[in-house]
């Protein structure tokens, strides 16, 4: 599972090269959504793991650890935590049209029948609601402000700590800090509007 | 008026200033009696500014413990049921098993189309190997005997571009052999990463190749394998060795009782058509013949048979000659030598690796022609059209900047600006500017074609409040982007009224990013002022480095400048910040067309296409289109120009269509769009820019330059004059004479 390429993309974005990051996402994105496809065993409930380490396990498993500087995670993380809003979030939104029925055959299903089955024993009908509804007003909050938005990625979606979200996008601590606090408060505000309207 | 469209956000206040974001912290460190005074004392009677206020800081309180509970119901459990999956089928611990105690297999590292890969410290020695293990070769019978004896032969080759083979065994049912573990990225990472490589280094690689073959070639090796994921690069990138000498032949002789004569095994997209064929005839110029792909593959950025599955690919290589593609700045002599290794009659290709070395120690062989370095200048010039860019960067989407939009509302409103009062405190915008205001926001970002609605609104905002200074920097920008592909008076009146607004909402508010962006965007386009440019971009990104609308104008202004690798790199740093936005990587894929690398602009349009569907992006066409017609795929090119007629009302796509008939011959065609830009221009909905790009493609040099002397006159010229498909024009000395009138150039 090791994947040499997103290594060396790290390696070079490590050392600068801005096209490496980029070309990052879609590799990292593929790999998370290829696992979570051939995932077999459903999930078992177990809440003892937090999203951090989860992260970092999803790191061990497409990383060469040996070739990289321990710096290099930040980076990873960051482009791991949007993956994981698209995969979630477009994975809420498609049960969402299923949900609401009639026009199945204009949706495209393709993040559905690739994650749906594994993901409907882990995320409830209400929670699908409200992670679209989030994903929604990220959208706007990013129009508004990319910075905060990509600081709502890392600590929600991928559960990075305020120092390593501060490192991942090269900012101070106390701006994600700040930022996360408005954020928070802000989309808490956006989503309840939209479940209950 | 509170329509909902799909998108609409649910709220009022639409997005957070920053003006909000500051008061909600002020508000938060206060304690909870303090509050309710510092609210009202900093709200000052907006009751609009303290309603949200105090329902951000209601929201606050259920925030955090909202979203942890969330996380751990939903994002820790799916990122749990993603990482839980197991990869490991138990081939490690075969691995293992069949290596003896010699060796501790760590891990598996990547997987190649016939190899399962391993890395392992050889405990004696103390050292790392990568172990191989060969794929869908684990049936009884194997001979370890055969594939042993087979590979002593390779085992012995020693050569600086040769990795060499370590030890090889067949065991636990497995047939697997051991190299040195070579820290580096294969050539197959390399052309995924970059594309075409870069000349010298293509001939480096190449070289290093070409010598490690002629030595086993001389020792009666032949590789039968030669493939980019067998060549490993130097970190530098600029040598390389040869992996996995011998191991062909090794596997075919393990597997069947007597060696045949045929040569198989190998890698379909890179096997010679006699050794498809089996044919005993097969010698060391199969080889040569991948050898020659591989090359052909880091000039072009892409296989000589394209696409295509193995299947399809072994016709191929028995049937048809491949493409003859290369880029202008690779000599001749080496594109041909190229090709002669890609003969399918093996008789026709080069006699030997050495023969080739030689060609390339030839110094003619390296040197570019007399008229290439011109051609080269040529392949690297090109421009972003500007006005389509910035709608389409600005808004996510495609906004057309089309002369038949132009409003009335701007000629009403210029006159009315009234006296500016210098202030210190910042103003705050009347509830009813500031929600206009926010519906001109949306109206710009959200919905397709409402340019001129979202004017409408910022326009209702100042008259609202006419000292609100973001509304005057939105109307700025919205019109700079309306009227930038008009041309005649109604061109001039949108850049007036953009340079007004702008004008007036740095006076009433100097912190304001987006004011300088558009000042600085009229400075680019209409005034020429190129130091004023500068001036406003830097403002611009002191004021707020996040604030990116600003890098497109530095962009343009470097092509302007011949500036094109910098020109990428800006763009680049901005897909950092941005990587989900086909737009942004729509202007990637411009940038890299300008400076010449058409392979890499392609790949990077086909990822841009991924990105968002449903949106049709007139810049995507544009830069595809002019791609095609470069390479001469006229109907190719014709119908991406169409594509951008249908998708924008920008009479850009007019020009291209002209200049893409006339190339395929059309000449009737193309007389027929210039004649249709001719009339269109009369009432300012087309631009003597376009009809000199339409003369430039029918090859008529001196109309296209009358042409942009009135496109100077008036104003239209834009950095698209520097795109690769006008290349002819700037040999002329009278190019550089224009260059000069407007301030560049020497």
């Amino acid at each position: 599972m090791i994947d040499e390429a997103i290594t060396d993309l790290l390696i070079a974005a490590e050392r600068g090269d801005s096209a490496a990051l980029e070309s990052l996402f879609p590799l990292v994105y593929d790999s998370l959504r290829t696992l979570a496809r051939r995932q077999r065993r459903a999930w078992q409930g177990n809440l003892t793991l937090n999203t951090t380490a989860l992260v970092h396990e999803a790191y061990l498993k497409l990383v060469n650890q040996e070739r990289i500087a321990a710096t290099s995670r930040t980076h990873f993380f960051a482009v791991a935590a949007t993956a994981m809003r698209h995969i979630l979030c477009n994975y809420a939104r498609d049960r969402r049209r299923l949900k609401r029925g009639g026009d199945a055959d204009h949706v495209s299903l393709d993040d559905a029948a690739d994650v749906a089955p594994d993901l409907r024993s882990v995320v409830s009908d209400e929670d699908a609601d409200a992670l679209s509804a989030l994903d929604d007003a990220l959208r706007r909050l990013a129009l508004a402000d990319p910075r905060q938005a990509r600081i709502v990625e890392c600590r929600f979606f991928a559960g990075l700590s305020i120092e390593e979200t501060a490192q991942a996008l090269g900012i101070s601590p106390a701006t994600v800090k700040r930022d996360w606090t408005f954020a928070r408060a802000w989309l808490y505000r956006e989503i309840q509007l939209e479940l209950r309207g | 008026m509170n329509d909902r469209h799909i998108g609409v956000p649910q709220s009022e206040t639409t997005v957070a200033s920053d003006r909000i974001a500051a008061l909600f912290e002020q508000a938060l460190a206060c304690s909870t009696d303090e509050r309710e005074r510092f609210l009202m004392k900093a709200c000052g009677g907006d009751r609009a500014l303290y309603a949200e206020l105090t329902s951000l800081l209601a929201a606050h309180e259920l925030a955090s413990g909202y979203f942890e509970q969330l996380a751990d119901r939903c994002v820790t459990p799916a990122m749990d049921a993603i990482t839980s999956q197991s990869p490991d089928d138990g081939l490690l611990a075969r691995v293992q098993l069949a290596m003896g105690n010699g060796y501790v297999v760590e891990r598996e590292l990547s997987g190649g189309g016939m190899s399962r890969v391993f890395l392992a410290d050889e405990l004696r020695l103390g050292r790392k190997v990568v172990v191989k293990v060969l794929r869908e070769r684990m049936a009884p019978g194997l001979s370890a005997e055969r594939f042993q004896h087979e590979i002593q032969l390779a085992a012995k080759l020693q050569h600086p571009h040769i990795v060499p083979v370590l030890s090889a065994n067949a065991a636990e049912g497995l047939l697997y052999f051991t190299m040195p573990y070579v820290v580096g990225e294969t050539l197959r990472h390399r052309l995924v990463r970059d594309g075409a490589l870069p000349l010298n280094d293509a001939i480096a690689i190449w070289r290093d190749v070409l010598e490690a073959l002629a030595h086993a070639h001389a020792a009666g090796v032949v590789h039968r394998d030669i493939k980019p994921e067998n060549i490993l690069l130097s970190a530098d990138g600029r040598s390389a060795v040869v992996a996995d000498f011998g191991i062909a032949r090794a596997i075919d002789s393990a597997e069947h009782s007597e060696v045949r004569s045929g040569f198989v095994l190998g890698t379909p997209a890179y096997m010679a058509p006699e050794q498809l064929r089996g044919e005993a005839s097969a010698n060391h110029r199969v080889d040569l013949y991948a050898a020659g792909l591989v090359m052909y593959e880091m000039l072009a950025g892409k296989t000589a048979f394209g696409a295509l599955t193995s299947r399809e690919t072994m016709t191929e290589h028995v049937a048809p000659a491949p493409q003859s593609l290369f880029r202008q700045d690779v000599p001749h002599s080496l594109a041909a030598r190229v090709m002669q290794c890609l003969e399918k009659d093996p008789t026709n290709r080069p006699e030997s690796a050495n023969e080739i070395l030689a060609t390339l120690a030839d110094p003619s062989a390296r040197r570019s022609q007399p008229f290439s370095r011109r051609a080269r200048v040529g392949m690297a010039a090109g421009s972003l059209a500007l006005v389509a860019a910035m709608t389409a960067l600005v808004h996510g989407r495609s906004r057309p900047a089309a002369a038949d939009s132009v409003g009335p509302v701007g000629r009403e409103l210029l006159p009315r600006l009234p006296a500016v009062q210098q202030r210190r405190t910042k103003h705050v915008p009347t509830p009813e500017a500031y929600e206009l205001y926010r519906r001109g926001q949306y109206e710009a970002r959200l919905k397709e074609h409402s340019l001129t609605t979202a004017i409408a609104y910022y326009s209702r905002a100042v008259a609202a409040d006419s000292e609100f200074a973001p509304a005057y920097a939105a109307l700025a920008q919205e019109y700079a982007l309306l009227t930038a592909g008009a041309g005649g008076l109604e061109y001039r009146r949108g850049m007036d009224s953009a340079r007004a607004f702008a004008q007036r909402a740095i006076e009433l508010d100097d912190s304001l990013p987006e004011a300088y962006e558009a000042r600085a965007f009229v400075k680019l386009l209409y005034d020429f002022d190129w130091k004023g440019v500068d001036t406003d971009v830097e403002r611009a990104a002191a004021l707020n480095p996040y604030y990116t609308r600003q890098i497109y104008v530095r962009e343009n202004m470097l092509i302007w400048r011949g500036q094109f690798a910098d020109a990428v790199d800006e763009i680049r740093r901005e897909l950092v910040s941005d990587p989900l936005s086909a737009s942004t990587r729509g202007e990637f894929a411009r940038a890299r067309f300008v400076a010449g690398d058409f392979v890499g602009a392609l790949a990077t349009l086909d990822t841009a296409q991924t990105l968002e569907t449903g949106q049709d992006l007139p810049r995507l066409h544009l830069t595809r289109g002019e791609i095609y017609l470069s390479q001469g795929r006229y109907s190719d090119a014709r119908h991406e120009f169409q594509r951008m007629l249908e998708a924008s009302p920008d009479p850009t796509s007019r020009a291209f269509l002209a200049i893409t008939a006339a190339r395929s011959g059309d000449h009737a065609g193309a007389e027929q769009w210039l004649r249709d830009l001719l009339s269109r221009r009369t009432t300012g909905r087309s631009s003597a820019f376009l009809v000199a790009l339409a003369y430039a493609g029918l090859h008529d040099k001196d109309q296209a330059f009358a042409w942009l002397d009135s496109a100077y006159a008036d104003r239209s010229l834009r950095p698209l004059i520097m795109d690769p498909t006008f290349a002819e024009l700037r040999g002329d000395p009278r190019f550089g004479a224009l260059l000069r009138r407007i301030g560049l150039g020497q």
